[in-house]
Protein backbone atom coordinates (compact mmCIF):
# COMPACT_ATOMS: atom_id res chain seq x y z
CA UNK A 1 0.00 0.00 0.00
CA UNK A 2 1.28 3.42 -0.94
CA UNK A 3 1.33 6.09 1.79
CA UNK A 4 2.75 8.94 -0.24
CA UNK A 5 2.65 9.32 -3.98
CA UNK A 6 4.21 12.34 -5.60
CA UNK A 7 3.60 12.52 -9.31
CA UNK A 8 5.38 14.94 -11.62
CA UNK A 9 5.36 17.64 -8.95
CA UNK A 10 6.27 21.08 -10.23
CA UNK A 11 6.84 24.15 -8.09
CA UNK A 12 7.61 27.67 -9.23
CA UNK A 13 8.60 30.44 -6.87
CA UNK A 14 8.25 34.04 -7.91
CA UNK A 15 11.42 35.96 -7.12
CA UNK A 16 12.57 39.54 -7.13
CA UNK A 17 10.63 42.72 -7.70
CA UNK A 18 9.26 41.58 -11.06
CA UNK A 19 8.07 38.29 -9.56
CA UNK A 20 10.01 36.36 -12.15
CA UNK A 21 9.32 32.67 -11.78
CA UNK A 22 12.02 30.22 -10.86
CA UNK A 23 11.23 26.52 -11.21
CA UNK A 24 12.45 24.76 -8.10
CA UNK A 25 10.79 21.39 -8.62
CA UNK A 26 10.80 20.26 -12.22
CA UNK A 27 8.66 17.17 -12.11
CA UNK A 28 9.38 15.22 -8.94
CA UNK A 29 7.96 11.69 -8.90
CA UNK A 30 8.31 8.95 -6.29
CA UNK A 31 6.22 6.94 -3.88
CA UNK A 32 6.61 5.62 -0.36
CA UNK A 33 5.22 2.23 0.64
CA UNK A 34 3.61 1.53 3.96
CA UNK A 35 6.05 0.33 6.60
CA UNK A 36 9.24 1.30 4.85
CA UNK A 37 11.92 3.88 5.42
CA UNK A 38 12.38 5.91 2.29
CA UNK A 39 15.55 7.97 2.00
CA UNK A 40 15.33 11.17 0.06
CA UNK A 41 18.86 12.19 -0.81
CA UNK A 42 20.34 14.99 -2.80
CA UNK A 43 22.70 17.92 -2.55
CA UNK A 44 21.70 21.15 -0.83
CA UNK A 45 19.16 23.07 -2.85
CA UNK A 46 18.06 20.03 -4.86
CA UNK A 47 14.46 20.43 -3.70
CA UNK A 48 14.12 17.99 -0.80
CA UNK A 49 12.71 20.50 1.66
CA UNK A 50 10.54 22.15 -0.98
CA UNK A 51 9.04 18.77 -1.82
CA UNK A 52 8.15 18.25 1.85
CA UNK A 53 6.68 21.74 2.05
CA UNK A 54 4.51 21.05 -0.96
CA UNK A 55 3.40 17.69 0.45
CA UNK A 56 2.37 19.34 3.73
CA UNK A 57 0.65 22.25 2.01
CA UNK A 58 3.01 24.98 3.29
CA UNK A 59 3.37 26.07 -0.31
CA UNK A 60 0.97 25.55 -3.15
CA UNK A 61 1.86 23.33 -6.08
CA UNK A 62 2.30 24.63 -9.62
CA UNK A 63 1.75 21.32 -11.37
CA UNK A 64 1.51 17.60 -10.86
CA UNK A 65 -0.14 15.89 -7.94
CA UNK A 66 0.47 14.71 -4.41
CA UNK A 67 -1.50 12.03 -2.64
CA UNK A 68 -0.77 11.54 1.03
CA UNK A 69 -2.66 8.71 2.68
CA UNK A 70 -5.16 9.01 -0.10
CA UNK A 71 -5.76 12.73 0.36
CA UNK A 72 -4.41 15.76 -1.52
CA UNK A 73 -1.39 17.78 -0.35
CA UNK A 74 -1.92 19.82 2.79
CA UNK A 75 -5.17 18.12 3.75
CA UNK A 76 -5.82 18.99 7.39
CA UNK A 77 -7.54 15.73 8.35
CA UNK A 78 -4.53 13.69 7.27
CA UNK A 79 -2.20 15.66 9.54
CA UNK A 80 -3.63 13.89 12.57
CA UNK A 81 -1.60 10.88 11.43
CA UNK A 82 1.56 12.69 10.42
CA UNK A 83 4.67 13.69 12.33
CA UNK A 84 7.00 16.26 10.82
CA UNK A 85 10.46 17.40 11.79
CA UNK A 86 11.45 20.58 9.92
CA UNK A 87 14.98 21.17 8.74
CA UNK A 88 16.96 23.14 11.36
CA UNK A 89 13.95 23.22 13.63
CA UNK A 90 13.27 26.49 15.32
CA UNK A 91 10.83 26.49 18.15
CA UNK A 92 9.42 29.06 20.48
CA UNK A 93 12.54 29.81 22.47
CA UNK A 94 10.57 31.22 25.40
CA UNK A 95 8.95 27.83 26.03
CA UNK A 96 10.51 24.99 27.96
CA UNK A 97 10.89 21.59 26.31
CA UNK A 98 7.90 20.31 28.22
CA UNK A 99 5.74 23.32 27.35
CA UNK A 100 6.56 22.97 23.67
CA UNK A 101 5.47 19.34 23.69
CA UNK A 102 2.30 20.29 25.55
CA UNK A 103 1.46 22.99 22.99
CA UNK A 104 2.16 20.68 20.06
CA UNK A 105 0.06 17.96 21.69
CA UNK A 106 -2.82 20.36 22.21
CA UNK A 107 -2.75 21.23 18.52
CA UNK A 108 -3.33 17.55 17.91
CA UNK A 109 -6.28 17.63 20.26
CA UNK A 110 -4.47 15.60 22.92
CA UNK A 111 -5.15 16.85 26.45
CA UNK A 112 -5.09 16.00 30.10
CA UNK A 113 -3.42 12.95 31.52
CA UNK A 114 -2.92 11.27 28.17
CA UNK A 115 -0.83 14.23 27.06
CA UNK A 116 1.24 14.35 30.25
CA UNK A 117 1.95 10.64 29.96
CA UNK A 118 2.96 10.98 26.33
CA UNK A 119 5.28 13.90 27.14
CA UNK A 120 7.02 11.86 29.85
CA UNK A 121 7.46 8.93 27.48
CA UNK A 122 8.86 11.05 24.69
CA UNK A 123 11.26 13.03 26.83
CA UNK A 124 12.58 9.74 28.10
CA UNK A 125 12.81 8.36 24.59
CA UNK A 126 14.86 11.24 23.21
CA UNK A 127 16.89 11.46 26.38
CA UNK A 128 15.77 14.94 27.32
CA UNK A 129 14.08 14.43 30.66
CA UNK A 130 16.83 16.41 32.38
CA UNK A 131 16.07 19.50 30.28
CA UNK A 132 12.28 19.43 30.41
CA UNK A 133 12.06 22.60 32.50
CA UNK A 134 14.75 24.46 30.57
CA UNK A 135 13.76 27.16 28.08
CA UNK A 136 14.52 26.23 24.49
CA UNK A 137 16.70 29.32 24.10
CA UNK A 138 19.23 27.54 26.27
CA UNK A 139 19.19 24.33 24.23
CA UNK A 140 22.11 23.29 22.04
CA UNK A 141 21.50 22.39 18.41
CA UNK A 142 21.52 18.71 19.23
CA UNK A 143 19.00 19.21 22.02
CA UNK A 144 16.71 21.14 19.70
CA UNK A 145 16.92 18.32 17.21
CA UNK A 146 15.94 15.81 19.89
CA UNK A 147 13.00 17.87 21.11
CA UNK A 148 12.06 18.35 17.46
CA UNK A 149 11.85 14.63 16.99
CA UNK A 150 9.86 14.31 20.21
CA UNK A 151 7.28 16.83 18.98
CA UNK A 152 7.04 14.99 15.66
CA UNK A 153 6.15 11.83 17.58
CA UNK A 154 3.67 13.44 19.99
CA UNK A 155 0.61 12.06 18.18
CA UNK A 156 2.16 8.61 17.64
CA UNK A 157 1.98 9.21 13.89
CA UNK A 158 1.51 6.62 11.18
CA UNK A 159 3.73 8.51 8.80
CA UNK A 160 6.86 10.41 9.75
CA UNK A 161 8.40 13.07 7.58
CA UNK A 162 11.88 13.89 8.85
CA UNK A 163 13.89 16.62 7.18
CA UNK A 164 17.55 16.07 7.97
CA UNK A 165 16.95 14.26 11.27
CA UNK A 166 20.65 13.78 11.95
CA UNK A 167 21.83 17.33 11.47
CA UNK A 168 23.44 18.93 14.47
CA UNK A 169 23.82 15.68 16.37
CA UNK A 170 27.06 14.22 17.65
CA UNK A 171 27.83 10.58 16.78
CA UNK A 172 26.17 9.26 19.91
CA UNK A 173 23.11 11.37 19.27
CA UNK A 174 23.03 10.18 15.68
CA UNK A 175 23.09 6.57 16.78
CA UNK A 176 20.27 7.16 19.25
CA UNK A 177 18.09 8.82 16.67
CA UNK A 178 18.88 6.10 14.16
CA UNK A 179 17.74 3.49 16.65
CA UNK A 180 14.64 5.49 17.38
CA UNK A 181 13.75 5.66 13.69
CA UNK A 182 14.33 1.94 13.23
CA UNK A 183 12.16 1.29 16.27
CA UNK A 184 9.33 3.26 14.69
CA UNK A 185 9.60 1.16 11.57
CA UNK A 186 9.47 -1.98 13.66
CA UNK A 187 6.15 -0.70 14.99
CA UNK A 188 4.91 -0.60 11.42
CA UNK A 189 5.30 3.14 10.88
CA UNK A 190 6.19 4.61 7.53
CA UNK A 191 9.06 7.06 7.36
CA UNK A 192 10.51 9.36 4.76
CA UNK A 193 13.71 11.11 5.68
CA UNK A 194 15.90 13.44 3.77
CA UNK A 195 19.59 13.57 4.29
CA UNK A 196 22.87 14.34 2.74
CA UNK A 197 24.67 12.13 5.23
CA UNK A 198 24.71 9.17 2.93
CA UNK A 199 25.84 6.59 5.44
CA UNK A 200 22.66 7.21 7.45
CA UNK A 201 20.55 6.53 4.44
CA UNK A 202 22.55 3.43 3.63
CA UNK A 203 22.18 1.95 7.08
CA UNK A 204 18.51 2.76 7.58
CA UNK A 205 16.59 3.05 4.35
CA UNK A 206 14.78 0.35 2.45
CA UNK A 207 14.39 2.45 -0.64
CA UNK A 208 16.02 5.61 -1.83
CA UNK A 209 15.14 8.46 -4.13
CA UNK A 210 17.92 10.63 -5.47
CA UNK A 211 16.89 14.20 -6.19
CA UNK A 212 19.14 16.50 -8.13
CA UNK A 213 18.29 19.90 -9.55
CA UNK A 214 14.58 19.59 -8.82
CA UNK A 215 14.15 16.15 -10.36
CA UNK A 216 14.18 12.68 -8.88
CA UNK A 217 16.76 11.03 -11.06
CA UNK A 218 16.74 7.55 -9.53
CA UNK A 219 14.54 5.60 -7.15
CA UNK A 220 14.66 2.05 -6.01
CA UNK A 221 16.05 -0.36 -3.49
CA UNK A 222 19.56 0.43 -2.40
CA UNK A 223 21.06 -2.77 -3.80
CA UNK A 224 19.48 -2.09 -7.18
CA UNK A 225 20.79 1.44 -7.35
CA UNK A 226 24.28 0.49 -6.36
CA UNK A 227 24.58 -2.38 -8.79
CA UNK A 228 26.34 -0.46 -11.53
CA UNK A 229 28.42 1.69 -9.26
CA UNK A 230 32.13 0.97 -9.43
CA UNK A 231 34.11 0.39 -6.33
CA UNK A 232 37.43 2.03 -5.69
CA UNK A 233 40.26 0.08 -4.09
CA UNK A 234 43.04 1.26 -1.89
CA UNK A 235 46.46 -0.38 -1.78
CA UNK A 236 49.04 0.36 0.89
CA UNK A 237 52.75 0.02 0.09
CA UNK A 238 55.85 0.73 2.11
CA UNK A 239 57.19 4.13 1.10
CA UNK A 240 60.55 2.60 0.26
CA UNK A 241 58.92 1.28 -2.91
CA UNK A 242 58.79 4.69 -4.56
CA UNK A 243 59.91 3.44 -7.96
CA UNK A 244 56.57 1.63 -8.32
CA UNK A 245 54.91 4.97 -8.72
CA UNK A 246 56.84 5.76 -11.89
CA UNK A 247 56.03 2.35 -13.37
CA UNK A 248 52.30 2.78 -12.97
CA UNK A 249 52.55 5.36 -15.74
CA UNK A 250 49.51 4.92 -17.98
CA UNK A 251 47.25 3.36 -15.34
CA UNK A 252 44.67 5.64 -13.74
CA UNK A 253 45.91 5.53 -10.19
CA UNK A 254 45.82 8.23 -7.53
CA UNK A 255 48.97 8.26 -5.45
CA UNK A 256 49.40 9.83 -2.07
CA UNK A 257 51.87 9.53 0.81
CA UNK A 258 50.37 8.87 4.19
CA UNK A 259 52.18 8.21 7.47
CA UNK A 260 55.07 6.18 6.16
CA UNK A 261 53.09 4.47 3.42
CA UNK A 262 52.27 5.03 -0.20
CA UNK A 263 48.57 4.81 -0.87
CA UNK A 264 47.34 3.88 -4.33
CA UNK A 265 43.67 4.40 -5.15
CA UNK A 266 42.14 2.94 -8.31
CA UNK A 267 38.96 1.59 -9.87
CA UNK A 268 38.17 -2.11 -9.62
CA UNK A 269 38.45 -2.46 -13.41
CA UNK A 270 42.22 -2.13 -13.25
CA UNK A 271 42.70 -3.97 -9.99
CA UNK A 272 44.45 -6.99 -11.47
CA UNK A 273 46.72 -4.84 -13.65
CA UNK A 274 47.85 -2.81 -10.66
CA UNK A 275 48.53 -5.92 -8.60
CA UNK A 276 50.48 -7.34 -11.52
CA UNK A 277 52.69 -4.29 -11.90
CA UNK A 278 53.30 -3.91 -8.18
CA UNK A 279 54.10 -7.62 -7.67
CA UNK A 280 56.43 -7.73 -10.68
CA UNK A 281 58.53 -5.06 -9.01
CA UNK A 282 58.63 -6.98 -5.78
CA UNK A 283 57.09 -4.16 -3.79
CA UNK A 284 55.81 -4.88 -0.30
CA UNK A 285 52.00 -4.76 -0.32
CA UNK A 286 50.86 -3.99 3.19
CA UNK A 287 47.17 -4.17 2.43
CA UNK A 288 44.57 -4.05 -0.30
CA UNK A 289 40.94 -3.33 0.45
CA UNK A 290 37.82 -2.15 -1.34
CA UNK A 291 36.42 1.24 -0.44
CA UNK A 292 32.79 0.56 0.35
CA UNK A 293 30.44 0.46 -2.59
CA UNK A 294 28.27 3.33 -1.61
CA UNK A 295 25.60 5.80 -2.31
CA UNK A 296 28.30 8.38 -2.57
CA UNK A 297 29.41 6.80 -5.82
CA UNK A 298 25.87 6.90 -7.12
CA UNK A 299 25.51 10.43 -5.98
CA UNK A 300 28.66 11.58 -7.68
CA UNK A 301 27.71 9.76 -10.86
CA UNK A 302 24.23 11.25 -11.00
CA UNK A 303 25.57 14.66 -10.14
CA UNK A 304 27.90 14.39 -13.07
CA UNK A 305 25.04 13.56 -15.40
CA UNK A 306 22.68 16.21 -14.10
CA UNK A 307 23.49 19.83 -13.82
CA UNK A 308 23.91 20.11 -10.07
CA UNK A 309 21.76 21.77 -7.46
CA UNK A 310 20.15 25.11 -7.64
CA UNK A 311 20.08 27.97 -5.26
CA UNK A 312 19.00 27.04 -1.77
CA UNK A 313 15.56 28.36 -0.93
CA UNK B 1 -12.10 25.84 19.33
CA UNK B 2 -9.49 24.05 21.45
CA UNK B 3 -6.91 24.70 18.76
CA UNK B 4 -7.73 28.41 18.75
CA UNK B 5 -7.42 28.53 22.53
CA UNK B 6 -4.09 26.68 22.44
CA UNK B 7 -2.70 29.21 19.94
CA UNK B 8 -4.14 32.10 21.95
CA UNK B 9 -2.65 30.83 25.17
CA UNK B 10 0.75 30.43 23.59
CA UNK B 11 0.55 33.98 22.24
CA UNK B 12 -0.21 35.21 25.74
CA UNK B 13 2.69 33.22 27.19
CA UNK B 14 5.01 34.68 24.59
CA UNK B 15 3.98 38.24 25.44
CA UNK B 16 4.32 37.53 29.13
CA UNK B 17 7.79 36.04 28.73
CA UNK B 18 8.74 38.92 26.48
CA UNK B 19 8.22 40.97 29.61
CA UNK B 20 5.36 42.97 28.17
CA UNK B 21 3.77 43.12 31.57
CA UNK B 22 6.75 45.11 32.78
CA UNK B 23 4.96 48.01 31.17
CA UNK B 24 2.81 47.95 34.30
CA UNK B 25 5.81 48.92 36.36
CA UNK B 26 6.53 51.76 33.96
CA UNK B 27 2.94 52.86 34.32
CA UNK B 28 3.00 52.75 38.11
CA UNK B 29 6.28 54.64 38.12
CA UNK B 30 4.93 57.35 35.82
CA UNK B 31 1.82 57.79 37.90
CA UNK B 32 3.65 58.05 41.19
CA UNK B 33 6.11 60.46 39.66
CA UNK B 34 3.32 62.67 38.36
CA UNK B 35 1.55 62.60 41.72
CA UNK B 36 4.69 63.96 43.30
CA UNK B 37 5.07 66.68 40.68
CA UNK B 38 1.49 67.90 40.96
CA UNK B 39 1.21 67.49 44.70
CA UNK B 40 1.15 71.22 45.40
CA UNK B 41 -1.98 72.20 43.47
CA UNK B 42 -5.54 72.23 44.77
CA UNK B 43 -7.29 68.98 45.56
CA UNK B 44 -9.97 69.42 42.89
CA UNK B 45 -7.47 70.14 40.15
CA UNK B 46 -5.11 67.52 41.39
CA UNK B 47 -7.61 64.71 41.06
CA UNK B 48 -8.51 65.68 37.56
CA UNK B 49 -4.92 65.84 36.49
CA UNK B 50 -4.11 62.44 37.96
CA UNK B 51 -7.11 60.86 36.26
CA UNK B 52 -6.51 62.54 32.93
CA UNK B 53 -2.85 61.66 33.00
CA UNK B 54 -3.55 58.10 34.08
CA UNK B 55 -6.10 57.48 31.35
CA UNK B 56 -3.77 58.96 28.76
CA UNK B 57 -0.93 56.76 29.95
CA UNK B 58 -3.10 53.61 29.83
CA UNK B 59 -4.11 54.48 26.29
CA UNK B 60 -0.59 55.24 25.19
CA UNK B 61 0.96 52.11 26.68
CA UNK B 62 -1.87 49.96 25.32
CA UNK B 63 -1.53 51.40 21.83
CA UNK B 64 2.23 50.93 21.83
CA UNK B 65 1.88 47.27 22.89
CA UNK B 66 -0.91 46.66 20.34
CA UNK B 67 1.11 48.15 17.50
CA UNK B 68 4.45 46.59 18.35
CA UNK B 69 3.25 43.11 19.23
CA UNK B 70 0.45 43.17 16.68
CA UNK B 71 2.72 43.89 13.73
CA UNK B 72 4.97 40.95 14.63
CA UNK B 73 2.10 38.64 15.48
CA UNK B 74 1.95 36.57 12.31
CA UNK B 75 5.11 37.70 10.59
CA UNK B 76 7.37 36.53 13.38
CA UNK B 77 6.02 32.99 13.15
CA UNK B 78 6.62 32.90 9.41
CA UNK B 79 10.03 34.52 9.69
CA UNK B 80 11.20 32.19 12.45
CA UNK B 81 9.61 29.23 10.70
CA UNK B 82 7.55 28.20 13.67
CA UNK B 83 4.59 27.99 11.28
CA UNK B 84 6.02 24.68 10.08
CA UNK B 85 5.44 23.18 13.49
CA UNK B 86 1.94 24.59 13.64
CA UNK B 87 0.71 23.65 10.20
CA UNK B 88 2.18 20.16 10.19
CA UNK B 89 -0.45 19.56 12.87
CA UNK B 90 -4.17 19.48 12.12
CA UNK B 91 -4.52 23.25 12.38
CA UNK B 92 -6.52 25.32 9.92
CA UNK B 93 -5.11 28.66 8.95
CA UNK B 94 -8.09 30.61 10.21
CA UNK B 95 -7.75 28.92 13.60
CA UNK B 96 -4.19 30.17 13.81
CA UNK B 97 -5.07 33.76 12.86
CA UNK B 98 -8.02 33.94 15.25
CA UNK B 99 -5.93 32.36 18.00
CA UNK B 100 -3.14 34.88 17.53
CA UNK B 101 -5.64 37.76 17.62
CA UNK B 102 -7.39 36.50 20.74
CA UNK B 103 -4.06 35.85 22.45
CA UNK B 104 -2.88 39.41 22.06
CA UNK B 105 -6.33 40.77 22.93
CA UNK B 106 -6.21 38.78 26.14
CA UNK B 107 -2.70 40.04 26.90
CA UNK B 108 -3.97 43.59 26.56
CA UNK B 109 -7.01 42.83 28.65
CA UNK B 110 -4.82 41.65 31.51
CA UNK B 111 -2.53 44.63 31.07
CA UNK B 112 -5.34 47.17 30.88
CA UNK B 113 -7.20 45.77 33.87
CA UNK B 114 -4.00 45.86 35.90
CA UNK B 115 -3.18 49.43 34.86
CA UNK B 116 -6.79 50.46 35.56
CA UNK B 117 -6.53 48.94 39.00
CA UNK B 118 -3.27 50.75 39.77
CA UNK B 119 -4.81 54.02 38.63
CA UNK B 120 -7.95 53.35 40.66
CA UNK B 121 -5.88 52.88 43.79
CA UNK B 122 -3.98 56.10 43.17
CA UNK B 123 -7.16 58.08 42.54
CA UNK B 124 -8.83 56.54 45.57
CA UNK B 125 -5.86 57.45 47.70
CA UNK B 126 -5.79 61.05 46.53
CA UNK B 127 -9.55 61.41 46.99
CA UNK B 128 -9.31 60.22 50.55
CA UNK B 129 -6.23 62.21 51.33
CA UNK B 130 -7.88 65.40 50.18
CA UNK B 131 -10.82 64.74 52.45
CA UNK B 132 -13.30 64.19 49.69
CA UNK B 133 -14.49 61.05 51.29
CA UNK B 134 -18.12 62.13 51.45
CA UNK B 135 -18.36 62.75 47.75
CA UNK B 136 -16.59 59.49 47.13
CA UNK B 137 -18.97 57.65 49.41
CA UNK B 138 -22.23 59.12 48.19
CA UNK B 139 -21.51 59.62 44.56
CA UNK B 140 -22.09 56.02 43.50
CA UNK B 141 -21.49 56.78 39.85
CA UNK B 142 -18.45 58.81 40.46
CA UNK B 143 -16.05 56.05 39.57
CA UNK B 144 -18.23 54.41 36.98
CA UNK B 145 -17.42 56.97 34.29
CA UNK B 146 -13.79 56.42 35.00
CA UNK B 147 -14.07 52.65 34.44
CA UNK B 148 -16.13 53.20 31.32
CA UNK B 149 -13.33 55.32 29.90
CA UNK B 150 -10.84 52.50 30.46
CA UNK B 151 -13.25 50.08 28.81
CA UNK B 152 -13.47 52.38 25.77
CA UNK B 153 -9.70 52.50 25.59
CA UNK B 154 -9.60 48.73 25.52
CA UNK B 155 -12.09 48.65 22.65
CA UNK B 156 -9.73 50.90 20.73
CA UNK B 157 -6.87 48.46 21.34
CA UNK B 158 -8.98 45.69 19.82
CA UNK B 159 -9.21 47.64 16.57
CA UNK B 160 -5.54 48.61 16.56
CA UNK B 161 -4.50 44.96 17.06
CA UNK B 162 -6.76 44.08 14.13
CA UNK B 163 -5.12 46.69 11.90
CA UNK B 164 -1.66 45.47 12.87
CA UNK B 165 -2.72 41.88 12.22
CA UNK B 166 -3.90 42.68 8.69
CA UNK B 167 -0.62 44.33 7.77
CA UNK B 168 1.37 41.69 9.62
CA UNK B 169 -0.14 38.96 7.48
CA UNK B 170 1.36 40.24 4.25
CA UNK B 171 4.22 42.65 4.87
CA UNK B 172 7.34 43.07 6.97
CA UNK B 173 7.14 44.26 10.59
CA UNK B 174 8.68 47.64 9.74
CA UNK B 175 6.17 48.30 6.98
CA UNK B 176 3.29 47.05 9.13
CA UNK B 177 4.47 49.32 11.90
CA UNK B 178 4.42 52.34 9.61
CA UNK B 179 1.07 51.45 8.03
CA UNK B 180 -0.56 50.69 11.34
CA UNK B 181 0.69 53.86 12.93
CA UNK B 182 -0.41 55.85 9.90
CA UNK B 183 -3.90 54.38 9.98
CA UNK B 184 -4.06 54.89 13.72
CA UNK B 185 -3.31 58.61 13.38
CA UNK B 186 -5.86 58.99 10.57
CA UNK B 187 -8.34 57.08 12.71
CA UNK B 188 -7.81 59.39 15.65
CA UNK B 189 -8.52 62.39 13.43
CA UNK B 190 -11.15 60.79 11.20
CA UNK B 191 -13.71 63.45 12.14
CA UNK B 192 -11.46 66.10 10.65
CA UNK B 193 -11.50 64.32 7.29
CA UNK B 194 -15.22 64.98 7.01
CA UNK B 195 -14.84 68.61 8.07
CA UNK B 196 -12.07 69.01 5.56
CA UNK B 197 -14.13 67.31 2.82
CA UNK B 198 -16.96 69.76 3.31
CA UNK B 199 -14.65 72.61 2.39
CA UNK B 200 -13.37 70.96 -0.78
CA UNK B 201 -14.92 72.23 -4.03
CA UNK B 202 -13.70 69.50 -6.36
CA UNK B 203 -16.44 66.84 -6.29
CA UNK B 204 -14.18 63.92 -7.11
CA UNK B 205 -11.77 64.78 -4.34
CA UNK B 206 -14.63 65.38 -1.94
CA UNK B 207 -16.15 62.01 -2.84
CA UNK B 208 -12.79 60.37 -2.28
CA UNK B 209 -12.39 61.98 1.12
CA UNK B 210 -15.86 60.85 2.11
CA UNK B 211 -15.04 57.28 1.12
CA UNK B 212 -11.85 57.43 3.16
CA UNK B 213 -13.85 58.78 6.07
CA UNK B 214 -16.23 55.84 5.88
CA UNK B 215 -13.50 53.21 5.59
CA UNK B 216 -11.00 54.30 8.25
CA UNK B 217 -11.71 53.40 11.87
CA UNK B 218 -13.28 56.25 13.84
CA UNK B 219 -10.95 55.95 16.77
CA UNK B 220 -11.87 59.30 18.28
CA UNK B 221 -15.15 57.69 19.32
CA UNK B 222 -13.21 55.78 21.94
CA UNK B 223 -11.86 58.85 23.64
CA UNK B 224 -14.24 59.69 26.47
CA UNK B 225 -11.64 61.02 28.84
CA UNK B 226 -13.29 64.45 28.99
CA UNK B 227 -16.55 62.92 30.20
CA UNK B 228 -14.76 60.70 32.66
CA UNK B 229 -12.54 63.38 34.13
CA UNK B 230 -14.47 66.62 33.95
CA UNK B 231 -17.93 65.27 34.62
CA UNK B 232 -20.41 64.17 32.06
CA UNK B 233 -22.12 60.93 31.50
CA UNK B 234 -21.44 58.10 29.17
CA UNK B 235 -24.87 56.65 28.52
CA UNK B 236 -25.62 52.96 27.93
CA UNK B 237 -26.59 53.56 24.30
CA UNK B 238 -23.16 54.99 23.62
CA UNK B 239 -21.50 52.03 25.32
CA UNK B 240 -23.58 49.60 23.30
CA UNK B 241 -23.01 51.44 20.05
CA UNK B 242 -19.26 51.80 20.58
CA UNK B 243 -18.87 48.17 21.64
CA UNK B 244 -20.75 46.98 18.56
CA UNK B 245 -18.68 49.26 16.36
CA UNK B 246 -15.40 47.95 17.79
CA UNK B 247 -16.41 44.30 17.64
CA UNK B 248 -17.68 44.52 14.07
CA UNK B 249 -14.73 46.56 12.85
CA UNK B 250 -12.22 44.22 14.52
CA UNK B 251 -14.04 41.17 13.15
CA UNK B 252 -13.81 42.54 9.64
CA UNK B 253 -10.08 43.09 10.15
CA UNK B 254 -9.54 39.57 11.43
CA UNK B 255 -11.57 38.22 8.53
CA UNK B 256 -9.44 40.22 6.10
CA UNK B 257 -6.27 38.83 7.71
CA UNK B 258 -7.60 35.30 7.31
CA UNK B 259 -8.26 35.84 3.59
CA UNK B 260 -4.70 37.13 3.12
CA UNK B 261 -3.16 34.45 5.31
CA UNK B 262 -4.97 31.60 3.53
CA UNK B 263 -3.02 32.45 0.41
CA UNK B 264 0.36 32.85 2.09
CA UNK B 265 3.13 30.45 1.16
CA UNK B 266 5.58 29.46 3.88
CA UNK B 267 8.80 29.12 1.96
Amino acid sequence: MIVLKVDNLIKDYPTGFLRKKVRVLKGVSFFVNRGEIFGFVGPNGAGKTTTFKAVLGFVGITGGSVSIMGRPAGDVSVKKHIGYLPENPYFYDYLTGEELLRYMGQLHGINGKALLKRIDELLEKVNMTHARKVQLRKYSKGMLQRIGIAQALINDPEFLILDEPMSGLDPIGQREIRELILEERKKGKTIILSSHILSDVETMCDRVGVIIGGRVVRTGELGELLEDIHTDYEMLLRDTDLEVVDRLGDLKVKVEKRAGFIVLRFDEDIKSRVIEVVSSLGADIVSLYPLRKSLEGLFVKEMGQNSGGEQKR
Amino acid sequence: MKTILAVAYNTFVEAKRDRVLYSLLLFAFLMILSSLIFASISAEQYNKIVKDLGLTAISLIGIVISVFLGTGLVHKEIDKKTVYNIFSKPVRRYEFVVGKYLGLSFTLLVNTVAMGFILFLIVLYTELRHGDFIRFYYGGNYFMEFFKAIYFEYLEFLIVIGIALVFSSFTTPIMSLLFTFFLFVIGRFSGDILIFAEGVKNRVLRGLLEVIYRVVPHLEKFDVRREAVYGGSINPELILYTTAYAVIYASVLVFLSIIIFEKREFR
